[in-house]
């Protein structure tokens, strides 16, 4: 076996491993599909090393791939099931959280109902932290696209989740719940 | 950044709210250890590269005439 110049591609790739599964995680909100996903882009990104550029974000780069991956799946899922429209609108018309507690699964539940890609902006920016540049590249859109996205997403999340505020104002124990604006939520 | 908010108004509380939320489903997953099914995956990779290479040394040399 000749030597490698830099680090191996094996260990390259190991290291990204957890924010890919992270990443589809939050995507396809199931962790056995998200492994599925995880491991076809391990394949993909393996076969197409020599497509990236050393020096650049690996991690850009492999979710990019990842995000591919899963836009395909769901195209194809789409041509399987001929009755989507049952599928949406089911989602659509889940009953908004009435008493204002939200809990992880609710949010979880509520994030995967976000239509794809604003919650793969939302995702991109707010779990992954990439700059909305990075954001972009990764989605192939334009920068105003991915903060509208997100905005839109955050937008919806809330109202979602009942933490709108608009007219009528946060309940007090739900903003002491909250905890400061600023600072670290110690839960 | 900008402060400048956009046509919705988001109370800064919610927003950091649902950043926390985001963030905490996907640092759990982040934490978790490698599955031991991406440790063969890239070993077997690395191990079919070999192979690959293999091969395609020998049909460059078949294919040079």
């Amino acid at each position: 076996m000749s030597e490698p110049a830099s680090r191996a591609p094996r260990d390259e790739l190991l290291v990204h491993i957890p924010s890919l599964r992270a990443f589809a995680v939050s995507l396809s909100g199931q962790l056995d599909r998200a492994d599925d996903l995880v491991q076809e882009t391990l394949v993909k990104a393996w076969r197409n090393l020599g497509s990236f550029t050393e020096g650049t974000n690996m991690r850009a780069w492999l979710f990019t791939i990842l995000r591919n991956v899963y836009i395909s799946e769901i195209r194809r899922r789409r041509r399987e099931v001929q009755d989507t429209d049952g599928v949406f609108s089911e989602n659509v018309a889940v009953a908004p959280q009435q008493n204002g507690h939200m809990d992880l699964e609710d949010f979880r539940k509520a994030l995967t109902d976000l239509p794809e890609e604003q919650r793969e902006a939302l995702i991109l920016i707010g779990a992954a932290e990439f700059s909305y540049e990075e954001a972009a590249e990764i989605s192939g859109c334009a920068v105003g696209t991915v903060k509208s996205r997100v905005n839109r997403a955050r937008t919806a999340l809330a109202r979602r989740l009942n933490l709108e505020v608009g007219e009528i104002g946060i309940e007090p124990a739900l903003r002491a719940a909250l905890g400061p604006t600023v600072g670290s939520g110690t839960a | 950044m900008t402060q400048r908010k956009p046509e919705n108004k988001l109370d800064p509380d919610v927003q950091a709210h649902i950043g926390r939320q985001l963030r905490a489903g996907y640092v759990d997953i982040l934490n978790q250890p490698v599955p031991d099914r991406f440790l063969e995956l890239l070993a077997e990779l690395d191990t079919r590269e070999g192979e690959v290479n293999q091969a395609s040394d020998e049909l460059r040399q078949n294919g040079s005439r």
